[in-house]
């Protein structure tokens, strides 16, 4: 892969570049954990387990789980895209943001090969006009609300570290063979600590509108099962996943 | 009794090609017998179509669709844009204030209409620098904002709001002819009609044959005089009289005028841009190349020199290249329309039928009513014809007449202080239908039931948008204390003005610019 090389959106010199589609987001093909904003919980959870990655320290990360080793991303089909739920940061690809005061700029890998520099109607950024075209306009959504979904996401996340409602999982995928992958990385909701939350506590949660997410994060750790779905398409698949959540 | 199988349409105009295409296309199987419909167009080339109609409702996507024309040929072969809203500027006068003295007559109908009509509520909070319009639709926000009314040129499935074309009426035309006589076998007869044959001692049947230079006489059983202002057939043969109306609405010429954008990537606006001058307005609509632009004005209150002046000053502002008298083509009309539509076998559509000032552009739109009616109710045979005219005839008058009230309405409430605005509100001169109107809107809001038929003109909302688009700005006041009486629903009514605001907001990080709309029906 051509190294990335991110520049600043610009209706001159972008006039007549042009993005093709691909359903497939095989640029995602190695990814096993994609940062998620909070606002992308409830639509992907659905999807994929939602967990906390804890190798950022002291940064924590909210993130879903697109794959595992030996695995790497198991919803790349060939030609399309195997869940009805799509991170917006694989979405946002090839482009990419930077924030100036609040303000959001766009910026675009211009050596994706995805990045042509002879648009067609259907695939430009810009109409002659100097103005987005709907194909720019819907990546610049996508790119508003990663930005806006991930300011949210250190914020939940300082809650329930907060309140101490972290505790490590553990997870072992039993692949045909009979082969054991462990990973031991992440971070989830600790059922016991929550159910011992304060009445007020809880409420004002609720109110916050992060108990539902807390709940989305605890019932999306089922998703691990499509996983192991999805692997049957690979060469030595998986046959089941076990979890474990460990106190600290 | 005889069958009616032949049409003969004399002018090929837009109006002589639409009624063609849509006779055409909904007649287009055969009966029992193999007979099929023959249409004939017989155009003259020595005359050059008047070419001013252009600006569309959005009926006009149901005529092409019937007629078998997409939307994409009618973007690329006839230079045509969208059209979402007619903005009015300058229509009445704030006495120096100097604000931005516009409002907006959008297609959308407003947020919640489906429901039920929040126009009440609006009008009991409203203040006097709420926009009716703004408050109640998510259109004018698009418009200002320069955006197509849809995201993509097959955007089917996706979001549209309603619209209209602005397009060139030549190249309009030439598309018309090609897609009749090509896939709809019409038959196109370039020639001129030196005489019209009618039968003399049998009055109801009317014309029989027409004579032409070069293809000898031309037979029909019912013939459509689309000749243009001359009247060919319905005035200079069958002798019907033009109804004068110029004691209504008062402009009786234009001065036309198409001028290049000044950049060819130049923003195109959404909407038709009419904006207000001493004895008249300036109409103004942007297709992918050039602007179409034209005063119509009264030569009782302004000379045409002076007329000139006014065209010539606003084009400094938008296209100084073309700021020149030199450029101008000075049309000049009879606001009125034909006693009767149908006479004996001859039906009068476009302008042989009558001429109203361009003003909502309802000239496309009566020509798209009147060929569509004649397609749905094309008599059988000569007998019942009569009855099928009488019909016509008085649906035809009903139209003529509810658009002369409406556009008469744009002018009742203006404020401004010139001669030709302050005759407009002369009493006499409004009809007495909408000065009645007028008078109960005083006290109530305007209903649907104001306008009983099926197949207005003009809906009440149309009214709603000019009469609230201008009244508070105006010495229209209005006293709702009885309607509230009849409100229930304020928590709807708020919640829609909501939602408006949040539908702005949505659609414009969606939509693309409105030129990049029409870029995209180009392939590379």
């Amino acid at each position: 892969m051509t190294r990335p090389s991110y520049v600043t959106l610009d209706t001159q010199q972008h006039k007549d570049t042009g993005i093709t589609q691909d359903p497939g987001f095989s640029h995602a093909r190695a990814f096993n954990l994609v940062t998620i904003g909070f606002n992308e919980i409830a639509s992907l959870s659905g999807c994929m387990p939602i967990v906390i990655v804890n190798d950022t320290k002291p940064e924590y990360t909210l993130a879903a789980v697109v794959g595992m080793a030996p695995f790497d991303n198991l919803f790349c089909g060939k030609a399309q895209w195997l869940g009805h739920a799509i991170p917006l940061s694989i979405q946002s690809h090839p482009f990419n943001y930077a924030l100036d005061n609040q303000s959001l700029r766009v910026l675009i890998n211009d050596a994706d090969e995805r990045v042509s520099q002879q648009a067609t109607p259907s695939t430009r950024l810009f109409s002659s006009d100097g103005q987005p075209t709907s194909l720019l306009k819907h990546y610049q959504s996508i790119l508003s609300n990663l930005v806006s979904g991930q300011q949210q996401a250190k914020a939940f996340i300082e809650i329930i570290a907060n309140l101490n409602l972290l505790t490590p999982l553990s997870t072992t995928l039993t692949l045909q063979d009979g082969q054991e992958v462990v990973s031991n990385d992440l971070l989830t909701i600790d059922e016991t600590r929550l159910a011992e939350l304060e009445k007020d506590t809880v409420m004002e949660l609720h109110e916050q509108g992060v108990l539902i997410a807390i709940h989305a994060m605890m019932l999306s750790l089922r998703q691990y099962n499509r996983l192991v779905q999805l692997s049957q398409h690979h060469e030595n698949s998986a046959v089941k996943v076990s979890l474990k959540l460990a106190k600290d | 009794m005889s069958e009616v199988n032949r049409i003969v349409i004399v002018g090929g105009g837009t109006a002589g090609w639409l009624t063609a295409g849509l006779l055409a296309a909904t007649h287009s199987g055969a009966d029992n017998n193999g007979q099929r419909l023959s249409v004939t167009v017989i155009e003259s080339d020595a005359v050059p179509p008047i070419g001013v109609g252009e600006g569309t409702w959005p009926t006009m996507r149901r005529t092409l669709a019937t007629i078998g024309i997409s939307e994409a040929e009618l973007v690329t072969q006839a230079s045509a844009t969208f059209k979402q809203a007619s903005k009015f500027v300058n229509w009445y006068s704030d006495n120096g204030r100097n604000q931005d003295n516009s409002y907006y007559h959008p297609f959308s109908a407003p947020q919640g209409s489906a429901t039920l009509d929040i126009t009440p509520y609006w009008l009991t909070t409203a203040q006097t620098h709420s926009h009716y319009a703004q408050d109640v639709c998510f259109q004018p926000a698009l418009c200002d904002a320069g955006l197509a009314p849809k995201l993509t040129a097959n955007g089917k499935q996706s979001f549209t709001a309603n619209y209209g074309y602005h397009l060139d009426a030549g190249q309009f035309i030439s598309l018309l002819r090609r897609h009749c006589v090509n896939r709809l076998g019409v038959t196109h007869l370039v020639d001129k009609v030196t005489q019209v044959n009618t039968q003399a001692d049998s009055p109801e049947a009317g014309i029989v044959s027409l004579q032409t230079q070069q293809s000898g006489k031309i037979e029909g059983d019912l013939f459509v005089d689309c000749s243009g202002f001359s009247g060919l057939l319905i005035n200079k043969a069958l002798g019907v009289k033009l109804k004068d109306a110029s004691h209504r609405l008062f402009a009786n010429s234009a001065l036309v005028c198409q001028a290049p954008f000044e950049n060819e990537t130049a923003p195109i606006p959404c909407h038709t841009l009419s904006t207000a001058q001493e004895a008249g307005w300036i109409w103004d609509i942007g297709l992918q190349h050039r602007r179409g632009t034209g005063y119509v004005f009264s030569r009782e209150h302004q000379d045409v020199d002076r007329a000139a002046d006014t065209l010539s000053r606003y084009l400094s502002q938008v296209a100084p290249s073309m700021a020149t008298p030199d450029a101008f083509r000075e049309i000049q009309f009879k606001t009125g329309y034909r006693e009767t539509f149908w006479h004996n076998n001859c039906v009068a559509i476009g302008l042989s039928s009558g001429f109203l000032e361009p003003l909502e552009a309802s000239s496309l739109m009566l020509i798209e009513q009147s060929a569509m009616l004649l397609a749905e109710q094309l008599p059988a045979n000569t007998t019942i014809m009569s009855k099928v005219s009488q019909r016509f005839n008085s649906r035809l008058t009903y139209l003529w007449e509810r658009t002369i009230e409406f556009l008469k309405l744009h002018y009742v409430l203006s404020n401004r202080p010139e001669a030709f605005w302050q005759d407009n509100k002369q009493r006499g001169s409004i009809p007495e239908r909408l000065a009645d109107l007028l008078e109960e809107w005083r006290y109530r809001p305007i209903l649907d039931s104001d306008f009983p038929q099926a197949n207005e003109a003009f809906s009440a909302q149309s009214y709603r948008y000019i009469l609230y688009g201008m009244g508070p700005k105006t010495d229209f006041n209005w006293d709702m204390s009885t309607t509230e009486r009849s409100l229930k629903h304020h928590n709807f009514a708020t919640k829609q003005g909501q939602l408006n605001q949040t539908l702005i907001g949505q659609l414009k990080e969606r939509l693309p610019s409105h030129r990049g709309l029409v870029e995209s029906f180009f392939q590379s």
